[in-house]
């Protein structure tokens, strides 16, 4: 028996097609021939910030085990699934397969898979990975692709990860208004939630995109069972052709590596900063608010995008000295606008005293003095009073924001950044799988 | 970027140069046409002298935020949106 990792990227493109559509298929296929899953299909996200990406940028990994003989029968359905399926006709879809055989994934692939989700990898680093490894690989067109499915096959989510269960819609619907029972998804999310996660916002629905892709919904949840439950609680209003349920590593954060200096911020890297509010933000065309953070070794801009909503309030409620851990995927700088790091989250740290002067009050009548001039001291207008021995009088007021973490809306998020129901949740691997985790 | 001293990029080679798009600290064999390569794969195809920011929707070429428009939320480089009506 082999185990074989089979990684797959990059197969979609704006006009339709999903990657993770072209893996549920294969598990329909791969079942057929009566191979053992030794773990659920892997949804991985990368690199948010890369330019390469279509959507949410994902790489997918399937692990079987099968019988030697087999092993070239399952490449070829593989392959042949990626050609009927792959929008090869785009010019940004580089789609890219990766097989790997063995029982342990290599730790230079581990390493390379981190490096993947939280940084910016090119094609020829992951053909050397591939050939040290001894991963064998086809690509199609520039062979980008190869980069995230060797990343796939590299994550092993030992420590933290999430479900997510997918349904697919009948090819006849694709490009149509998707059909829920909103109540259904309203009950399922209050019989759910925190355990489910994403569903609703502010009487949102977010568990159906909105783009042709073939996806129906999908719940993510903690656990394979939670979302197999939710999911039996959704009324579709149109057939489902099949669903899947994925461990992923969306909502873990997993994307995001402290940085100890402003100086070291490289653009498409996706950080987490510590950093010295250094200027009131301001609020420019579009709503988005931008702000800006210092350090010993220099400042950037940090942008709250227009659809955070109230999380921009955060954001315009700094002042100059508040500590803060700022955590969000860096854009390249351009004529518009310097290097800036897209707020994803952030953490005050320490508040600094927001101090106010008012003129003093007249030492006889009661009333607000006025100033004399410069140095001059105050007079009172009410009783004609006189003082230069005088100075202004200070307030602390109190802030109306708190040392704690801050998140935008759901409906703002990342695939990966973790939501408030995660916080401080980890989820350790199972050693086994919930049944039934697809049909077909 | 543990040690400062190597390549950020291939973290083996010493540092030669510092790529002038992104600043990264790289080794000779890092660099491609005098900037990094990490900078070369992601250049703005169009006006090649920025960094992309998305690629296109309609053509997918890698474009920065100048060389592209925003279009009913898809980002679309100033070629594409010359030819097509919206």
């Amino acid at each position: 028996m082999t185990l074989l990792h089979i990684g797959i990227d990059d197969t979609d493109s704006p006009s339709g097609g999903c990657t993770t559509y072209l893996c549920a298929r294969l598990v329909e296929s791969l079942s057929a021939l009566n191979v053992n899953f030794v773990d659920y299909p892997l949804l991985i996200r990368l690199n948010p910030n890369v330019p390469f990406r279509t959507r949410g940028n994902a790489a997918l990994c399937l692990r079987v085990k099968i019988d030697d003989d087999f092993e070239n029968r399952v490449k070829q359905i593989v392959l042949e699934e990626i050609e009927r399926g792959a929008d090869l006709s785009f010019k940004n879809t580089n789609s890219g397969v990766a097989f790997y055989e063995g029982e342990a994934i290599p730790d230079m692939l581990e390493k390379f898979s981190k490096k993947a989700m939280q940084n910016i990898v090119i094609i020829n680093e992951a053909l050397k990975i591939a050939e040290t490894v001894g991963a064998e690989i086809c690509t199609f067109k520039n062979a980008r692709g190869v980069i995230g499915a060797l990343a796939a096959v590299g994550t092993l989510l030992e420590n933290d990860h999430t479900y997510e269960l997918t349904t697919y819609r009948t090819p006849e619907n694709y490009g149509k208004p998707r059909k829920l029972d909103i109540d259904s998804v309203r009950n399922m999310d209050s019989a759910t939630s925190p355990n489910t996660f994403c569903n609703i916002d502010d009487g949102r629905i977010l568990i159906t995109p909105h783009g042709p892709d073939p996806i129906l919904y999908g719940i993510r949840g903690d656990t394979a069972e939670v979302v197999y439950a939710a999911h039996n609680m959704v009324t579709s209003l149109e057939p489902i052709e099949r669903w899947v349920i994925f461990r992923s590593n969306q909502g873990t954060d997993m994307h995001l590596r402290f940085l100890p200096s402003i100086s070291q911020v490289r653009p498409y890297l996706s950080v987490i900063l510590n950093g010295e509010v250094s200027n009131r933000s301001k609020t420019i065309s579009g709503g988005h608010v931008i702000m800006q953070i210092k350090d010993h070794t220099g400042n950037i801009d940090c942008a709250a995008y227009e659809p955070t909503g109230a999380f921009r309030e955060v954001i315009k409620n700094l002042i100059p000295g508040d500590l803060v851990r700022v955590y969000g995927g860096v854009r390249p700088a351009s004529s518009l606008h310097p290097l800036t790091i897209n707020l994803e989250k952030i953490e005050i740290l320490k508040l600094a005293p927001l101090i106010v002067k008012f003129n003093p009050k007249c030492t006889k009548c009661g009333k607000r003095m006025t100033s004399a001039g410069k140095n001059k001291g105050f007079k009172c207008k009410k009783c004609g009073l006189k003082l230069t021995e005088i100075e202004k009088s200070t307030f602390e007021i109190s802030r109306n924001i708190a040392e704690k973490l801050y998140l935008p809306p759901a409906r703002a998020h990342r695939h990966l950044t973790r939501p408030k129901e995660r916080i401080n949740k980890l989820t350790k691997k199972s050693e086994t799988m919930f049944a039934p985790w697809h049909n077909p | 970027m543990s040690d400062s001293r190597i390549c950020e990029i291939c973290e083996k080679e010493a540092i030669e140069a510092e790529c002038p798009l992104c600043k990264r600290q790289i080794g000779k064999s890092c660099l491609s046409e005098n900037i990094c390569v990490i900078c070369n794969e992601t250049l703005c195809i169009n006006c090649k002298n920025q960094l992309s920011d998305r690629a296109c929707n309609i053509c997918g070429l890698l474009v920065c935020e100048d060389c592209s428009v925003k279009i009913n939320e898809e980002i679309i480089c100033l070629n594409c949106s010359s030819k097509r009506r919206f």
